[in-house]
Protein backbone atom coordinates (compact mmCIF):
# COMPACT_ATOMS: atom_id res chain seq x y z
CA UNK A 1 0.00 0.00 0.00
CA UNK A 2 2.52 2.46 -0.87
CA UNK A 3 1.43 6.07 -1.64
CA UNK A 4 3.29 8.10 -4.55
CA UNK A 5 5.01 9.89 -1.88
CA UNK A 6 6.76 6.86 -0.32
CA UNK A 7 8.33 5.78 -3.38
CA UNK A 8 11.70 5.19 -3.50
CA UNK A 9 13.70 8.51 -4.33
CA UNK A 10 16.87 7.89 -6.78
CA UNK A 11 19.82 7.47 -4.76
CA UNK A 12 21.59 10.16 -6.81
CA UNK A 13 19.21 12.57 -5.91
CA UNK A 14 18.93 11.82 -2.31
CA UNK A 15 22.71 12.76 -2.09
CA UNK A 16 22.50 16.02 -4.07
CA UNK A 17 19.53 17.05 -1.04
CA UNK A 18 22.18 15.31 1.92
CA UNK A 19 24.44 17.75 0.42
CA UNK A 20 22.66 20.36 0.58
CA UNK A 21 21.52 19.90 3.92
CA UNK A 22 24.61 19.00 5.01
CA UNK A 23 25.82 22.95 4.29
CA UNK A 24 22.98 24.16 5.44
CA UNK A 25 23.57 22.38 8.82
CA UNK A 26 27.37 24.07 8.64
CA UNK A 27 25.83 27.77 8.85
CA UNK A 28 24.46 30.53 6.30
CA UNK A 29 24.78 30.02 2.82
CA UNK A 30 25.89 32.91 1.07
CA UNK A 31 24.02 34.81 -1.81
CA UNK A 32 25.17 32.49 -4.42
CA UNK A 33 24.15 29.67 -2.91
CA UNK A 34 20.95 30.29 -1.98
CA UNK A 35 20.74 30.97 -5.28
CA UNK A 36 21.57 27.42 -6.79
CA UNK A 37 19.74 25.93 -3.58
CA UNK A 38 16.46 27.14 -5.11
CA UNK A 39 17.43 26.23 -8.68
CA UNK A 40 17.55 22.79 -7.55
CA UNK A 41 14.60 22.63 -5.86
CA UNK A 42 13.03 24.27 -8.83
CA UNK A 43 14.52 21.71 -11.25
CA UNK A 44 12.55 18.68 -10.76
CA UNK A 45 9.60 17.64 -8.46
CA UNK A 46 11.95 14.71 -7.08
CA UNK A 47 14.25 17.30 -5.89
CA UNK A 48 11.72 18.60 -3.59
CA UNK A 49 10.68 15.40 -2.42
CA UNK A 50 13.53 14.26 -1.47
CA UNK A 51 13.97 18.15 0.14
CA UNK A 52 10.86 17.45 1.93
CA UNK A 53 12.51 14.08 3.25
CA UNK A 54 15.27 15.82 5.07
CA UNK A 55 13.04 18.67 6.24
CA UNK A 56 11.11 15.58 8.12
CA UNK A 57 13.98 14.65 9.67
CA UNK A 58 15.19 17.89 10.61
CA UNK A 59 11.43 18.23 12.07
CA UNK A 60 12.24 14.49 14.28
CA UNK A 61 15.97 15.73 15.42
CA UNK A 62 13.83 18.80 16.67
CA UNK A 63 11.28 17.19 18.42
CA UNK A 64 13.49 16.45 21.52
CA UNK A 65 14.64 19.34 23.65
CA UNK A 66 18.46 19.39 22.62
CA UNK A 67 20.24 19.04 26.06
CA UNK A 68 17.70 16.24 26.65
CA UNK A 69 18.98 14.40 23.23
CA UNK A 70 22.16 15.29 24.61
CA UNK A 71 22.50 13.94 27.96
CA UNK A 72 20.28 10.76 26.90
CA UNK A 73 21.91 9.59 24.12
CA UNK A 74 25.53 10.32 25.38
CA UNK A 75 24.60 8.75 28.90
CA UNK A 76 23.80 5.29 26.79
CA UNK A 77 27.27 3.55 27.10
CA UNK A 78 28.91 3.39 23.85
CA UNK A 79 29.74 -0.13 23.53
CA UNK A 80 26.12 -1.02 24.60
CA UNK A 81 25.84 -1.32 20.87
CA UNK A 82 27.94 -4.29 20.12
CA UNK A 83 26.73 -5.14 23.58
CA UNK A 84 22.88 -5.20 22.60
CA UNK A 85 24.03 -7.85 20.08
CA UNK A 86 26.26 -9.88 22.11
CA UNK A 87 23.39 -9.93 25.24
CA UNK A 88 21.18 -12.50 23.20
CA UNK A 89 23.90 -15.35 22.76
CA UNK A 90 25.71 -14.69 25.64
CA UNK A 91 25.77 -15.20 29.42
CA UNK A 92 24.69 -11.34 30.19
CA UNK A 93 20.99 -12.07 30.43
CA UNK A 94 21.74 -14.49 33.16
CA UNK A 95 19.91 -12.04 35.38
CA UNK A 96 17.33 -11.01 33.70
CA UNK A 97 16.57 -7.76 33.40
CA UNK A 98 17.46 -6.93 36.65
CA UNK A 99 21.14 -7.06 34.95
CA UNK A 100 19.78 -3.59 33.38
CA UNK A 101 18.54 -2.27 36.63
CA UNK A 102 21.22 -2.84 38.67
CA UNK A 103 23.87 -1.27 36.12
CA UNK A 104 22.49 1.95 36.38
CA UNK A 105 23.19 3.27 39.30
CA UNK A 106 26.93 2.36 40.51
CA UNK A 107 28.41 3.45 37.11
CA UNK A 108 27.97 7.30 38.26
CA UNK A 109 30.17 7.30 40.76
CA UNK A 110 32.34 5.24 39.29
CA UNK A 111 32.52 6.89 36.30
CA UNK A 112 32.70 10.30 37.05
CA UNK A 113 34.89 12.84 35.48
CA UNK A 114 36.76 13.52 38.81
CA UNK A 115 36.65 12.32 42.50
CA UNK A 116 38.59 11.94 45.49
CA UNK A 117 39.25 9.11 48.02
CA UNK A 118 38.76 9.63 51.67
CA UNK A 119 41.59 12.03 53.16
CA UNK A 120 42.43 13.48 49.54
CA UNK A 121 41.62 16.85 48.34
CA UNK A 122 41.59 17.97 44.94
CA UNK A 123 42.24 21.21 42.76
CA UNK A 124 41.87 21.70 39.06
CA UNK A 125 41.37 24.17 36.83
CA UNK A 126 38.54 23.97 34.49
CA UNK A 127 38.49 24.76 30.66
CA UNK A 128 36.33 28.43 31.46
CA UNK A 129 39.52 29.30 33.94
CA UNK A 130 36.97 28.50 37.00
CA UNK A 131 39.25 26.81 40.20
CA UNK A 132 37.30 23.64 41.81
CA UNK A 133 37.92 21.90 44.88
CA UNK A 134 36.80 18.82 45.93
CA UNK A 135 36.74 18.12 49.85
CA UNK A 136 37.46 14.33 51.11
CA UNK A 137 35.21 11.35 49.47
CA UNK A 138 33.72 13.68 46.68
CA UNK A 139 32.46 13.10 42.98
CA UNK A 140 31.67 15.29 40.66
CA UNK A 141 30.78 15.12 36.72
CA UNK A 142 31.43 17.92 34.13
CA UNK A 143 29.80 19.26 31.56
CA UNK A 144 30.73 22.43 29.56
CA UNK A 145 28.40 22.63 26.10
CA UNK A 146 28.60 25.55 24.03
CA UNK A 147 24.98 26.85 25.99
CA UNK A 148 26.20 26.31 29.58
CA UNK A 149 28.34 24.82 32.08
CA UNK A 150 27.30 22.13 34.39
CA UNK A 151 28.80 20.44 37.21
CA UNK A 152 27.17 17.57 38.71
CA UNK A 153 27.99 16.94 42.73
CA UNK A 154 27.45 13.28 42.97
CA UNK A 155 28.43 13.07 46.63
CA UNK A 156 30.62 14.89 49.01
CA UNK A 157 31.92 18.44 48.87
CA UNK A 158 33.01 21.08 45.92
CA UNK A 159 34.30 24.76 46.47
CA UNK A 160 33.87 26.79 43.05
CA UNK A 161 35.38 29.68 42.14
CA UNK A 162 33.71 30.84 39.00
CA UNK A 163 36.07 31.90 36.08
CA UNK A 164 34.94 34.56 33.58
CA UNK A 165 33.54 32.95 30.54
CA UNK A 166 33.97 34.99 27.25
CA UNK A 167 30.97 32.95 25.97
CA UNK A 168 29.13 34.16 28.86
CA UNK A 169 27.88 30.74 29.48
CA UNK A 170 25.59 30.39 32.74
CA UNK A 171 27.45 28.44 35.56
CA UNK A 172 25.60 25.91 37.17
CA UNK A 173 26.12 23.36 39.60
CA UNK A 174 23.52 20.15 40.02
CA UNK A 175 22.55 18.08 43.59
CA UNK A 176 20.49 15.61 43.94
CA UNK A 177 18.52 18.53 45.64
CA UNK A 178 18.07 20.68 43.19
CA UNK A 179 20.54 23.68 40.82
CA UNK A 180 22.83 26.26 41.87
CA UNK A 181 23.51 28.71 39.01
CA UNK A 182 26.78 31.04 40.08
CA UNK A 183 26.54 34.68 38.71
CA UNK A 184 30.26 35.50 38.78
CA UNK A 185 31.13 33.44 42.42
CA UNK A 186 33.12 31.79 45.25
CA UNK A 187 30.93 29.26 46.57
CA UNK A 188 30.91 26.12 48.58
CA UNK A 189 28.34 23.16 48.28
CA UNK A 190 28.29 20.22 50.72
CA UNK A 191 26.01 17.05 50.47
CA UNK A 192 25.06 16.98 53.95
CA UNK A 193 21.86 15.81 55.68
CA UNK A 194 19.97 14.79 52.81
CA UNK A 195 20.68 17.77 51.33
CA UNK A 196 22.42 20.80 49.45
CA UNK A 197 24.10 23.05 51.85
CA UNK A 198 25.97 25.96 50.19
CA UNK A 199 28.00 28.93 51.23
CA UNK A 200 28.40 32.05 49.12
CA UNK A 201 31.79 33.93 49.91
CA UNK A 202 31.62 36.28 46.96
CA UNK A 203 29.41 37.58 44.20
CA UNK A 204 25.57 36.10 44.26
CA UNK A 205 23.57 32.80 42.87
CA UNK A 206 20.74 31.28 43.05
CA UNK A 207 19.21 27.87 44.22
CA UNK A 208 16.68 25.98 42.44
CA UNK A 209 15.42 23.09 44.23
CA UNK A 210 13.88 20.71 42.14
CA UNK A 211 9.93 21.18 43.76
CA UNK A 212 10.32 24.56 46.26
CA UNK A 213 10.63 27.96 44.94
CA UNK A 214 13.92 28.96 44.23
CA UNK A 215 15.68 31.75 46.25
CA UNK A 216 18.63 34.22 45.54
CA UNK A 217 21.44 34.57 47.91
CA UNK A 218 24.11 37.05 48.83
CA UNK A 219 28.02 36.76 49.78
CA UNK A 220 28.20 36.07 53.38
CA UNK A 221 24.94 33.69 53.87
CA UNK A 222 24.75 30.16 53.55
CA UNK A 223 20.99 27.77 52.99
CA UNK A 224 20.66 24.63 52.88
CA UNK A 225 18.02 22.91 50.99
CA UNK A 226 16.66 19.48 49.98
CA UNK A 227 14.14 19.12 46.64
CA UNK A 228 11.17 20.28 48.93
CA UNK A 229 12.00 23.41 50.86
CA UNK A 230 15.15 25.63 51.82
CA UNK A 231 16.03 27.69 54.68
CA UNK A 232 18.92 30.11 55.97
CA UNK A 233 21.22 28.82 58.14
CA UNK A 234 23.19 31.43 59.64
CA UNK A 235 26.54 32.69 58.46
CA UNK A 236 28.76 31.32 55.35
CA UNK A 237 32.06 30.73 57.27
CA UNK A 238 35.45 30.80 56.13
CA UNK A 239 36.96 28.52 58.22
CA UNK A 240 34.46 25.99 56.71
CA UNK A 241 36.28 25.84 53.48
CA UNK A 242 39.76 26.16 54.83
CA UNK A 243 39.60 22.14 53.73
CA UNK A 244 40.54 23.71 50.68
CA UNK A 245 44.02 24.87 51.25
CA UNK A 246 44.52 21.70 53.88
CA UNK A 247 43.54 22.88 57.03
CA UNK A 248 40.61 22.95 59.28
CA UNK A 249 39.73 26.12 61.59
CA UNK A 250 38.54 25.90 64.81
CA UNK A 251 36.88 29.18 66.45
CA UNK A 252 35.60 27.49 69.79
CA UNK A 253 34.17 25.25 67.73
CA UNK A 254 32.46 22.06 69.96
CA UNK A 255 35.08 19.20 69.78
CA UNK A 256 31.82 16.95 69.32
CA UNK A 257 31.53 19.03 65.66
CA UNK A 258 35.16 18.71 64.86
CA UNK A 259 35.41 15.98 65.25
CA UNK A 260 32.80 14.92 62.53
CA UNK A 261 34.85 17.34 60.43
CA UNK A 262 38.03 15.86 60.85
CA UNK A 263 36.13 12.39 60.74
CA UNK A 264 35.64 13.08 57.10
CA UNK A 265 39.47 13.44 56.16
CA UNK A 266 40.13 9.32 57.46
CA UNK A 267 39.06 6.25 56.96
CA UNK A 268 37.51 4.45 60.03
CA UNK A 269 34.92 5.35 62.46
CA UNK A 270 35.87 8.55 64.88
CA UNK A 271 33.15 9.19 67.84
CA UNK A 272 32.81 11.36 70.17
CA UNK A 273 31.56 10.79 73.96
CA UNK A 274 28.94 13.13 74.56
CA UNK A 275 30.58 14.23 78.01
CA UNK A 276 33.11 15.81 76.19
CA UNK A 277 31.21 16.72 72.79
CA UNK A 278 30.22 20.58 73.89
CA UNK A 279 33.91 21.32 74.85
CA UNK A 280 35.02 24.51 72.48
CA UNK A 281 38.29 23.64 70.93
CA UNK A 282 40.58 26.79 68.87
CA UNK A 283 43.04 26.34 66.33
CA UNK A 284 44.19 25.49 63.13
CA UNK A 285 44.96 21.99 62.47
CA UNK A 286 46.55 20.31 59.25
CA UNK A 287 44.39 17.59 57.76
CA UNK A 288 47.12 15.67 56.12
CA UNK A 289 48.19 13.92 59.05
CA UNK A 290 44.91 13.26 61.12
CA UNK A 291 46.41 11.06 63.97
CA UNK A 292 48.72 13.77 65.01
CA UNK A 293 45.61 16.41 64.97
CA UNK A 294 43.91 13.63 67.41
CA UNK A 295 47.20 13.25 69.36
CA UNK A 296 47.57 17.19 70.20
CA UNK A 297 43.90 17.32 71.24
CA UNK A 298 44.88 15.66 74.33
CA UNK A 299 47.43 18.38 75.38
CA UNK A 300 44.48 21.04 74.84
CA UNK A 301 41.94 19.36 75.91
CA UNK A 302 40.78 17.15 79.01
CA UNK A 303 40.54 14.43 76.44
CA UNK A 304 42.39 11.55 76.05
CA UNK A 305 41.57 9.53 72.33
CA UNK A 306 41.09 6.12 72.84
CA UNK A 307 42.11 3.76 69.63
CA UNK A 308 41.13 -0.05 69.41
CA UNK A 309 42.43 0.21 66.18
CA UNK A 310 43.63 2.85 64.10
CA UNK A 311 39.68 2.51 62.11
CA UNK A 312 38.24 2.81 64.94
CA UNK A 313 39.04 5.44 67.36
CA UNK A 314 36.93 7.41 70.46
CA UNK A 315 37.60 10.46 72.15
CA UNK A 316 36.51 10.57 75.58
CA UNK A 317 37.22 12.43 79.46
CA UNK A 318 40.20 12.04 80.36
CA UNK A 319 41.05 9.47 83.61
CA UNK B 1 -10.92 -10.98 9.58
CA UNK B 2 -13.07 -11.44 6.44
CA UNK B 3 -14.89 -14.14 5.67
CA UNK B 4 -12.44 -15.78 2.93
CA UNK B 5 -8.96 -15.10 3.79
CA UNK B 6 -6.23 -15.88 1.58
CA UNK B 7 -5.82 -19.68 3.37
CA UNK B 8 -2.27 -20.91 2.82
CA UNK B 9 -0.23 -18.02 4.16
CA UNK B 10 -2.39 -18.03 7.13
CA UNK B 11 -2.23 -21.60 6.97
CA UNK B 12 1.29 -21.42 7.47
CA UNK B 13 1.40 -19.12 10.31
CA UNK B 14 -0.89 -21.46 11.99
CA UNK B 15 1.69 -24.25 11.62
CA UNK B 16 4.70 -22.83 12.46
CA UNK B 17 2.64 -21.31 15.68
CA UNK B 18 2.15 -25.08 16.10
CA UNK B 19 5.53 -26.48 15.38
CA UNK B 20 7.68 -23.26 17.31
CA UNK B 21 5.46 -21.25 19.37
CA UNK B 22 6.95 -24.18 22.66
CA UNK B 23 10.44 -24.32 21.85
CA UNK B 24 10.72 -20.00 21.19
CA UNK B 25 8.98 -19.34 24.44
CA UNK B 26 11.94 -21.48 25.83
CA UNK B 27 14.24 -19.88 24.13
CA UNK B 28 13.67 -16.59 25.44
CA UNK B 29 12.74 -17.54 28.95
CA UNK B 30 15.90 -19.13 28.87
CA UNK B 31 17.52 -15.71 27.52
CA UNK B 32 15.69 -13.81 29.20
CA UNK B 33 15.23 -15.20 33.11
CA UNK B 34 11.22 -14.08 32.83
CA UNK B 35 8.98 -16.59 31.72
CA UNK B 36 5.96 -13.51 30.87
CA UNK B 37 8.65 -11.31 29.87
CA UNK B 38 9.35 -14.03 26.83
CA UNK B 39 5.47 -15.14 26.86
CA UNK B 40 4.74 -11.24 25.48
CA UNK B 41 8.10 -11.63 23.14
CA UNK B 42 6.96 -14.88 22.04
CA UNK B 43 3.48 -13.81 21.38
CA UNK B 44 4.88 -10.32 19.56
CA UNK B 45 6.91 -12.42 17.26
CA UNK B 46 4.66 -14.22 15.99
CA UNK B 47 2.66 -10.65 15.90
CA UNK B 48 5.13 -9.48 13.51
CA UNK B 49 5.60 -12.35 11.53
CA UNK B 50 2.11 -12.35 10.29
CA UNK B 51 2.17 -9.09 9.87
CA UNK B 52 5.48 -8.58 7.55
CA UNK B 53 3.12 -11.09 5.23
CA UNK B 54 6.69 -13.02 4.55
CA UNK B 55 6.49 -16.77 5.75
CA UNK B 56 10.21 -18.82 6.19
CA UNK B 57 10.01 -21.84 3.71
CA UNK B 58 10.26 -24.87 5.15
CA UNK B 59 13.02 -25.59 7.40
CA UNK B 60 14.02 -22.28 7.94
CA UNK B 61 11.48 -21.33 10.62
CA UNK B 62 13.47 -21.99 13.47
CA UNK B 63 16.30 -19.13 12.00
CA UNK B 64 13.88 -16.77 10.59
CA UNK B 65 12.19 -16.94 14.04
CA UNK B 66 14.79 -16.84 16.11
CA UNK B 67 15.94 -13.68 14.04
CA UNK B 68 13.12 -11.26 14.74
CA UNK B 69 12.22 -12.47 18.24
CA UNK B 70 16.23 -11.15 18.80
CA UNK B 71 15.27 -7.82 16.92
CA UNK B 72 12.14 -7.73 19.71
CA UNK B 73 14.32 -8.28 22.18
CA UNK B 74 16.88 -5.82 21.12
CA UNK B 75 14.19 -3.29 20.43
CA UNK B 76 13.22 -3.47 24.16
CA UNK B 77 16.14 -3.83 25.92
CA UNK B 78 17.06 -0.31 23.47
CA UNK B 79 13.74 0.97 24.43
CA UNK B 80 14.47 0.67 28.62
CA UNK B 81 17.44 1.85 28.59
CA UNK B 82 16.10 4.85 26.63
CA UNK B 83 13.26 5.59 28.59
CA UNK B 84 15.13 5.25 32.11
CA UNK B 85 17.84 7.59 30.58
CA UNK B 86 15.26 10.00 29.61
CA UNK B 87 13.47 9.88 32.99
CA UNK B 88 16.67 11.14 34.58
CA UNK B 89 17.47 13.55 32.83
CA UNK B 90 13.93 15.68 33.61
CA UNK B 91 13.92 14.02 37.17
CA UNK B 92 15.12 17.66 38.51
CA UNK B 93 12.29 19.22 36.71
CA UNK B 94 9.53 20.90 39.39
CA UNK B 95 6.33 19.29 38.84
CA UNK B 96 4.90 22.36 36.87
CA UNK B 97 7.67 22.28 34.13
CA UNK B 98 7.53 18.61 34.02
CA UNK B 99 6.86 17.67 30.81
CA UNK B 100 3.01 15.60 30.31
CA UNK B 101 2.99 11.83 30.19
CA UNK B 102 2.13 12.12 26.35
CA UNK B 103 4.95 14.07 25.56
CA UNK B 104 7.45 11.85 27.49
CA UNK B 105 6.39 8.85 24.98
CA UNK B 106 6.38 11.20 22.11
CA UNK B 107 9.81 12.38 23.41
CA UNK B 108 10.86 8.63 23.82
CA UNK B 109 9.89 7.78 20.64
CA UNK B 110 11.66 10.26 18.78
CA UNK B 111 14.93 9.16 20.92
CA UNK B 112 14.48 5.77 19.88
CA UNK B 113 14.62 7.03 16.37
CA UNK B 114 17.26 8.76 16.88
CA UNK B 115 19.30 6.65 18.39
CA UNK B 116 18.63 4.05 15.57
CA UNK B 117 19.96 6.97 13.49
CA UNK B 118 23.16 7.07 15.52
CA UNK B 119 23.70 3.25 15.49
CA UNK B 120 23.97 3.37 11.80
CA UNK B 121 27.11 5.99 12.19
CA UNK B 122 30.66 5.11 12.76
CA UNK B 123 32.30 6.58 15.88
CA UNK B 124 33.70 9.76 14.58
CA UNK B 125 30.38 11.00 12.33
CA UNK B 126 28.13 10.31 15.28
CA UNK B 127 30.42 12.56 17.41
CA UNK B 128 30.05 14.94 14.48
CA UNK B 129 26.53 14.75 14.37
CA UNK B 130 25.72 14.85 18.08
CA UNK B 131 28.07 18.17 18.72
CA UNK B 132 26.02 19.78 15.38
CA UNK B 133 22.66 19.00 16.14
CA UNK B 134 22.09 18.38 20.12
CA UNK B 135 25.12 20.93 21.39
CA UNK B 136 24.90 23.79 18.22
CA UNK B 137 28.62 23.70 17.57
CA UNK B 138 29.65 25.08 13.88
CA UNK B 139 31.87 23.24 11.72
CA UNK B 140 34.94 24.58 12.46
CA UNK B 141 34.23 24.00 16.39
CA UNK B 142 33.73 20.84 16.04
CA UNK B 143 36.67 20.77 13.54
CA UNK B 144 38.68 21.51 16.67
CA UNK B 145 37.30 19.47 19.04
CA UNK B 146 37.58 16.44 16.87
CA UNK B 147 41.19 17.11 15.25
CA UNK B 148 40.15 17.05 11.91
CA UNK B 149 39.81 19.27 8.91
CA UNK B 150 36.65 21.52 8.06
CA UNK B 151 36.34 19.05 4.94
CA UNK B 152 36.11 16.10 7.18
CA UNK B 153 33.66 17.37 9.20
CA UNK B 154 31.36 17.80 6.27
CA UNK B 155 32.33 14.35 4.89
CA UNK B 156 30.76 13.11 8.42
CA UNK B 157 27.83 14.65 8.22
CA UNK B 158 27.00 14.18 4.93
CA UNK B 159 27.79 10.62 6.14
CA UNK B 160 25.42 10.97 9.21
CA UNK B 161 22.55 12.32 6.65
CA UNK B 162 22.73 9.42 4.96
CA UNK B 163 22.15 7.01 7.48
CA UNK B 164 19.62 9.44 9.18
CA UNK B 165 17.89 9.09 6.03
CA UNK B 166 18.98 5.36 5.72
CA UNK B 167 16.92 4.52 8.85
CA UNK B 168 13.63 6.78 8.56
CA UNK B 169 13.39 5.95 4.48
CA UNK B 170 14.86 2.31 4.58
CA UNK B 171 13.82 1.02 0.79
Amino acid sequence: MKRASDAPIPPAIVEQASHWLMLHWGGDLDAEQRQRFADWQARDPEHQRAWQRLERLQGTLAGVPAHTASAVLRDLPDARRRQALKMLGLALLAGGSGYLAQAQLPWREAMADLRSGTGERLQRTLADGSRLALNSDSAVDVRFSETQRRIRLLKGELLLDSGHDAARRPLIVETAAGEIQALGTRFSVHEIDGGSRVGLYEGELQLRPHNAPPSHLQAGQQRWFSAIRSGVIGQADRNAIAWSEGRLIAERMPLGQFLDELGRHRRGVLRCDPAVAELPLTGVFPLADTDRVLAALQHSLPVEVHGVTRYWVTVRPRG
Amino acid sequence: MSSAPPPSPLQSVDTLYRDHHGWLHGWLRKRLGDREQAADIAQDTFLRLLLSGRLPSIGEGRSYLTQIARNLVIDQWRRQRIERAYLDSIAHLAEPESPSLETRALVVETLLQIDAMLDAMPAKVREAFLLSQFEGLTYPQIAERLQVSVSSVQKYMLRAITACYQVLYAE
